[in-house]
């Protein structure tokens, strides 16, 4: 079962299992270090349905909604 | 000799630059601050050469908006060497960007930067194990303290004069033998426009890049179609898309290389800054500590501002009435020469006690790494005007100058938010047309007043935006930024931002104010100032209610904003405004001033990131907001006053 980013809660990790969307976000988000097969702690999420903080390879990201519901998540048991 | 730096955005590309060409580039704290090439020669050891700070770039297959500049400048500039800055901290991932640059065939130098940073993060990294690994010269830095800038620049100057580039690491099996079909099919051929080596060129294919197929497309349409079936082999084997195969390759190469040199101790404390971001992204004190931070900017300019113009203002008078009693008023050298001194005086008394606190502020927040928080926290705000969290930057940019602001529009991905951004940019007061709300409003009226018409313009500002939005509905991509880590801003980098920034109104804008001040005096000396008022008094007098003296401060203020209140105080015969405008005429006169035509510079800025008819445009537009909410501010006072 994997879970939308924008879905998981603050503390919550998981691996990323598949990125919905063309190439252009695909290499977007890759470029930035988010891609298949990495894991991404998410560190908090900014009210009103704002963007999604998240540590991916000792780093933050600040991912906005529309970007966070088409990445999809395995997560982890430890969570 | 030109050595370039190359790297991904906030990992101290700038920095490093600065700390090898002195006062040449501007530092900040924040994603895709860079957007021009900086170049500046050094001389080191005796020997001459050039060096060029390129903008950041996270990856070259596809860069998205400004990242295409970096690439396209790397790419023809062809620099005798490449020095890749990387943060120590996300080592894996920039890794990456240096297997793209080691396929330019261009030697390369690695500059492991925030090596201090890493250690506190727990990540331990063998410099020389990277260096044997990819074949390049490594050389670790603490850019910030400055330390191995001299050994790197050593390096890089050795690897250019050497001109041997690494042989680039090997791909899958899969890839290497998809390049070398697609080398046998005559890329050599396609690449001479790109700057692209025909194996990097290959790659770049077979990953998707825009660019690389629009050079094949235009020079040999077969290659395209051999490329086509290329990566449909390639993506027929695990299902994935060939981009995917080629990203996930790089990707393992990166991994790979990781592993082999760094060492993960498992972080258990939290860092400082985990802590710090608690509380700054926390969905009640985020905000909490947003507007604190903005207040406090905002009282740190008008207390110092107003602790300074006061007895500056008093100095400059009593040095004029000195000066008119040596030389009589009424002859025309006494004419000009006071306009001059009003012009000079203005500037220290009037501009410089507001915007250099202002300056300071905004450079230590930059400096410090605040400002992509703000863009976190006001993501969903920005939506609600068709734009996304990072075009907060510009926005706070423009509380500094209008110009920077706009320039830095250019780290927004789309053209449509561009514009959007830069027209909205526009209504936000800039230094100097704060400098008309602290000299009308705050000085004559009170501080709470001048913070009201700070959040009016907020209100203008998402009124105008909601408005944009229905002519040019949202396409936005939406955000993803990094946070990059919390700095101490060092003294010398925020000196060297504010001299920076000074240096631009007393070189550009100083000289123009003092000339644009003895030109009113002149007007006045020969009684013409009565013809300017007179044409324009229809629209000042009769639409705005202002007095007629306005009409000419209105037209110098369009060539520099902080002509307005100096022009006034000319034009009025008198800094003490209460005594001559009304409260009411106080606060029309700043609400036009505060949306009006834009000043030259600006336009020309417009024009340059937007293009002719968005310039054209955003006037029309800021020239009606102006107006429509001037008539409010007159019509509110009429009523409730």
């Amino acid at each position: 079962m994997t879970v939308a980013l924008n879905e998981m809660k603050k503390g919550q990790s998981g691996t990323v299992a598949e990125i919905h969307g063309g190439r252009g976000m695909r290499q977007r988000l890759s470029a930035l270090g988010v891609r298949p097969g990495d894991t991404i702690r998410v560190m908090r999420s900014a009210p009103f349905m704002g963007p999604v903080l998240v540590e991916i390879g000792g780093t933050e990201l600040a991912i906005g909604r529309d970007i966070a519901q088409r990445i999809r998540l395995e997560p982890s048991e430890t969570a | 000799m030109k050595i370039a730096l190359v790297g991904q955005p906030n990992s101290g590309k700038s920095t490093i630059f600065n700390a090898v060409a002195g006062y040449k580039a501007e530092v900040a704290n924040y994603a895709g601050k860079t957007v021009v090439t900086l170049r500046s020669r050094v001389v080191m050891d005796g020997v001459p050469f050039e060096v060029l700070d390129l903008p950041g770039i996270y990856s070259l297959v596809n860069p998205m908006a400004e990242e295409a500049a970096a690439r396209e400048q790397l790419l023809h500039a062809r620099p005798d060497a490449i020095v890749h800055v990387v943060d120590a901290v996300v080592l894996c991932r920039s890794l990456e960007l240096t297997l793209e640059l080691m396929e330019l065939s261009v030697p390369i130098v690695v500059a492991l930067n925030m090596m201090d940073e890493a250690g506190r993060k727990g990540i331990e990294i063998d410099a020389k194990g990277l260096s044997e690994a990819l074949g390049v010269p490594v050389v670790p830095t603490v850019a910030s303290r400055g330390r191995g800038i001299d050994d790197l620049f050593r390096a890089a100057r050795d690897a250019a004069s050497s001109g041997k580039a690494a042989r680039p690491p090997a791909r899958s099996p899969r890839v290497e033998a998809a390049v070398e079909a697609i080398i046998a099919s005559g890329a050599a051929k396609a690449c001479a426009s790109t700057g692209l080596t025909p194996r990097s060129l290959a790659l770049h294919l077979l990953e998707g890049d825009e660019m690389a197929e629009d050079a094949a497309g235009r020079g040999d349409p077969a290659l395209l179609e051999k490329v086509m079936s290329l990566r449909e082999a390639l993506s027929s084997c695990g299902g994935k898309p060939a981009d995917v195969v080629l990203s996930a390759d790089r990707h393992g190469l990166s991994v790979g290389l990781f592993e082999r040199v760094a060492k993960v101790r498992k972080a258990g404390r939290r860092t400082v800054q985990d802590r710090l971001d608690d509380f700054t992204t926390h969905p009640v004190w985020g905000y909490a500590i947003l507007a604190g931070v903005l207040f406090g900017l905002f009282e740190l300019v008008f207390g110092l501002g107003k602790y300074a113009e006061e007895p500056l203002l008093a100095l400059f008078k009593a040095v004029e009435s000195g000066l008119e009693g040596s030389l009589g008023s009424g002859s025309l050298p006494a004419a000009l020469l006071s306009g001059l001194l009003q012009g000079f005086s203005g500037g220290v008394a009037i501009v410089l006690p507001y915007l250099v606190p202002f300056l300071l502020g905004l450079s230590i927040l930059e400096d410090v790494g605040y400002v992509p928080r703000a863009a976190f926290l006001m993501d969903t705000f920005m939506h609600r005007i068709g734009l996304h969290g990072k075009a907060v930057i510009p926005l706070v940019l423009g509380y500094g100058c209008t110009v920077p602001a706009i320039m830095s529009t250019r780290i927004l991905e789309s053209p449509r938010d561009r514009v959007v951004a830069a027209t909205l940019v526009n209504f936000i007061p800039c230094a100097a047309r704060s400098t008309v709300i602290f000299a009308l409003v705050g000085f004559a009226l009170g501080p709470l007043p001048a913070l009201g018409m700070y959040v009016m313009n907020l209100f203008v500002v998402a009124a105008a935006g909601r408005l944009l939005l229905l002519l040019r509905p949202e396409a936005s991509p939406g955000m993803v930024l990094e946070l990059p880590g919390y700095k101490v801003p060092t003294p010398s980098a925020v000196a060297k931002k504010l001299w920076f920034r000074l240096r631009e109104f007393i070189v550009v804008a100083w000289p123009i104010l003092i000339a644009g001040s003895a030109a009113l005096s002149l007007l006045k000396f020969f009684e013409l100032t009565e013809t300017v008022d007179g044409v324009l008094s229809p629209f000042t007098e009769g639409v705005l209610g202002l007095p007629e003296a306005t009409g000419v401060p209105l037209v110098f203020g369009v060539l520099r904003k902080e002509l307005t209140v100096v022009m006034l105080v000319q034009a009025l015969g008198t800094s003490d405004f209460p005594s001559v405008m009304s409260a009411a005429q106080l606060s029309v006169f700043t609400v036009f001033t505060m949306f009006y035509i834009p000043c030259l510079a600006t336009l020309a800025m417009m024009r340059a990131v937007a293009g002719t008819r968005a310039m054209l445009f955003s006037l029309v537009l800021a020239t009606a907001a102006a107006t429509a909410a001037a008539l409010a501010f007159r019509l509110g006072f009429a009523l409730f006053a």
